[in-house]
């Protein structure tokens, strides 16, 4: 009797809880934030969330507000929705070009600090303005949120594997010896399109890659296992030649040359191991004579571009690639803390030691 | 209530694991990092040695006395001397015992239930407290197995963190950055206690008592070791700081095909840890006053130390509050834990000499 009793309690005690009923909540799946020219709203927040419509049909709501900050600008979505707002099933959150040259700190603080909120909601920027990229009608496209996680996803597990999620984000924001990088998207002819790579140092954004200059990026970040490579190279005389290759990352490591030498000395070694899917140059690839003679032209290419690269990154001051991460390896904390980091990476001399095989030429000879 | 079935060592071992392993869990990677600084998870190490040692303190009571439990090494006082005594402890047992099952359902509003009353989840907490403390030990430590192998699974989810984990984040500094070793060490000590309430039960388990004991702790200190240093790899060193709750983060991150968010469900899996850490200090709660009030049934006994433990809980209003208390009343723990074996210690020895000295006379 006494367990029967108990029982019952225990089981109407879970009908206390409040009711949640899917069709009358506003599960927001995207979040845009774009700075505006209002002083005194400087925030401008796009929502969107999926609707069922009075016909039945799937179809979706964007909301656009100005507000001081997110979580007030989120006060005032609620008065633009009859339904009730949910942020547990955010998967992308998109911040304008503008906002993250400002630092976007703030905004991640809030949504790191909101438990509803998972660490895998995804990241990315928009050029120009994240609210065109959500308000963006595509044609038989559904849910550009959707769109974008799946985007993302596919990036990631492809060649491009960048900071993506708010966790990711914020540990190299973190970490003292990495920058954060986040994937940039633009509306492009009623589309929206992979636009290159946006470097932060700290949490603001100082520059866009293009896509062509961040394929290299990804090819000395250690997380990247494999890839495609297209290249044109030169294979004679006035003679170019397009190559393709999938390859795998064999080998990937930074070496820092002793610790007390200013400026400093890194490198970086990768191994790649290739299969030719594509060959437009006349000669046989199929020949080890002609194989050796292209790995070696892929090898320069790559040194010489990827040099080129990481100039550029160190003019900038940016370090995507954790090179100070392998400096601080090396030394002991009190150097570590003494050491202006941006000025010592950007003197820093950095060289590639790339090592390109050719595994086979496909199945054509 | 006469003990007939002693404890397995596997019993007893699992029992201090699941006494141990509470809500600090959830906050011990920072309360580390902000203890010990860059690799602090080698200082888990060094304290979970010292736990061990006390363990040592606690069975060689037990050795010494030949077997004899605290309760009949303490007789030979008069009951006025222990009452004090006795009622500061399972005053200090019965509010840890409480205010650890309060700050994971008070967690478990924050981060998941924001809309159930903590009266419903303390509820539910205590008619599940009640129905395994009517049982004796052995009982209780039958059913401890049975959640252990309900919650010792989740120690794999670790293995989800992999692709994150770098060597390199750890970085090659050794308690580097601010540290505060002592409050922070002490803190971290408490995550481990739990282990003191064996000096009620030692002398039930059936053989290898010590082994037992360090297994116990061994287990504990093993998972807490494996969640801390994953955290150092997984999180880079300021941002472990400024997690409130590392671990439900990691618990969070972990993706599964078909479902989202799992650690709703992982995180409510950890409170039958924490439920079986409360049910064990209101045990030796019971136990300590059932000794000095012979005369109350026990089951009088229990529900009123249920229904004192139900009111404590709502004193705090907020986290805030809970912690502090918390922070008293573990370290009046941690005081007991090595102070208690230490005065049994000398009762013993002192009893054996009168003994000695009546027997010559």
């Amino acid at each position: 009797m006494n367990k029967v009793f108990v029982s019952i309690i225990v089981f109407f005690l879970t009908g206390c809880a409040e009711q949640r009923i899917i069709d009358d909540l506003a599960l927001i799946n995207a979040v845009g934030y774009d700075v505006t020219d209002n002083e005194k709203n400087p925030l401008k927040l796009t929502v969107t969330f999926p609707i069922i419509t009075k016909d039945g049909k799937y179809d979706r709501k964007t909301i656009l507000v100005e507000g001081k900050s997110s979580k007030e600008a989120r006060e005032k979505v609620r008065m633009k929705t009859n339904l009730k707002l949910e942020s547990g099933q955010m998967r992308v959150s998109l911040f304008g070009q503008e906002i993250a040259n400002k630092g976007m700190l703030p905004l991640l603080n809030s949504l790191v600090r909101d438990p509803s909120i998972g660490t895998r909601a995804k990241l990315a920027l928009a050029e120009d303005e994240a609210s065109d990229i959500l308000m963006l009608q595509i044609k038989n496209e559904g849910q550009n949120a959707t769109y974008l996680e799946q985007f993302l996803t596919k990036l990631n597990r492809e060649s491009l594997r960048t900071n993506y999620n708010i966790y990711q984000f914020l540990r190299d924001y973190y970490d003292d010896g990495i920058d954060p990088i986040l994937p940039v998207f633009r509306v492009e002819k009623n589309n929206i399109a992979y636009n290159g790579i946006g470097l932060f140092q700290e949490d603001k954004l100082v520059e866009i890659l293009k896509p062509s200059e961040a394929r290299y990026l990804f090819l000395f970040r250690e997380e990247m296992k494999q890839g495609n490579f297209v290249e044109q190279i030169d294979v004679g005389e006035e003679e170019k030649a397009s190559i393709m290759l999938n390859y795998e990352l064999k080998e990937h490591h930074i070496k820092i040359q002793s610790s007390s030498t200013n400026p400093k000395k890194a490198s970086i070694y990768i191994k790649l191991i290739g299969d030719v899917i594509e060959y437009t140059g006349k000669e046989e690839i199929s020949d080890p004579k002609i194989q050796k003679k292209i790995e070696k032209l892929i090898t320069k290419k790559i040194q010489q571009e990827g040099k080129e690269l990481i100039v550029k990154l160190q003019k900038l001051q940016v370090d995507p690639l954790g090179i100070n991460r392998y400096v601080r390896n090396k030394m002991n904390y009190k150097e570590w803390k003494a050491l202006d980091k941006y000025q010592s990476y950007q003197d820093m001399n950095i060289n590639i030691e790339a090592n390109i095989i050719i595994n086979s030429s496909g199945k054509w000879k | 209530m006469q003990m007939k079935e002693k404890l397995s060592p596997f019993q007893a071992s699992i029992l201090i694991y699941l006494i141990q392993s509470g809500v600090t869990l959830f906050f011990l990677p920072r309360l580390v990092a902000e203890a010990f600084g860059t690799n602090g998870w080698i200082g888990l190490i060094i304290i979970s040695i010292i736990v061990n040692m006390n363990l040592f303190l606690i069975w060689l009571v037990f050795k010494i006395s030949k077997g004899k439990s605290m309760l009949e090494i303490i007789s030979i006082f008069p009951k006025w001397i222990t009452l004090p005594i006795f009622l500061f402890i399972a005053g200090v047992w019965l509010l840890l015992g409480v205010f650890v099952m309060v700050k994971f359902c008070m967690i478990l509003r924050v981060l998941f239930f924001g809309n159930v009353s903590l009266i419903y989840l303390l509820s539910m907490a205590y008619i599940l407290t009640y129905m395994l403390l009517k049982m004796d030990l052995y009982q209780i430590a039958k059913s401890t197995v049975v959640l252990f192998y309900f919650t010792i699974w989740t120690v794999f989810l670790l293995a989800f963190h992999l692709p994150e984990f770098s060597f390199i984040r750890l970085t090659p500094f050794i308690f580097k950055g601010e540290t505060d070793m002592l409050k922070g060490g002490v803190n971290i000590f408490t995550a481990l206690l739990g282990y003191e309430l064996s000096i009620l039960f030692i002398h039930m388990i059936e053989r290898k008592q010590l082994k037992s004991l360090i297994a116990g702790n061994t287990i504990t200190s093993i998972i807490y070791l494996g969640v801390t240093f994953v955290s150092y790899g997984f999180f880079s060193f300021e941002q472990l700081i400024r997690e409130m709750y590392p671990v439900v983060t990691l618990l969070g991150y972990i993706s599964f095909p078909v479902l989202e968010r799992v650690e709703n469900f992982t995180f409510s899996v950890f409170g039958l840890k924490v439920l079986m850490t409360t049910v064990m200090y209101l045990w030796g709660t019971k136990e300590l006053l059932q000794y000095q009030f012979k005369k109350i049934k026990s089951t009088i006994l229990l529900i009123g130390i249920l229904i004192i433990s139900f009111f404590v809980s709502f004193i705090p209003k907020v986290i805030k509050d809970v912690e502090q208390w918390l922070t008293y009343i573990t370290y009046a723990c941690t005081a007991i834990a090595f102070l208690l074996p230490i005065f049994l210690l000398i009762t013993v020895l002192f009893t054996k000499k009168l003994n000695r000295m009546s027997a010559n006379e």
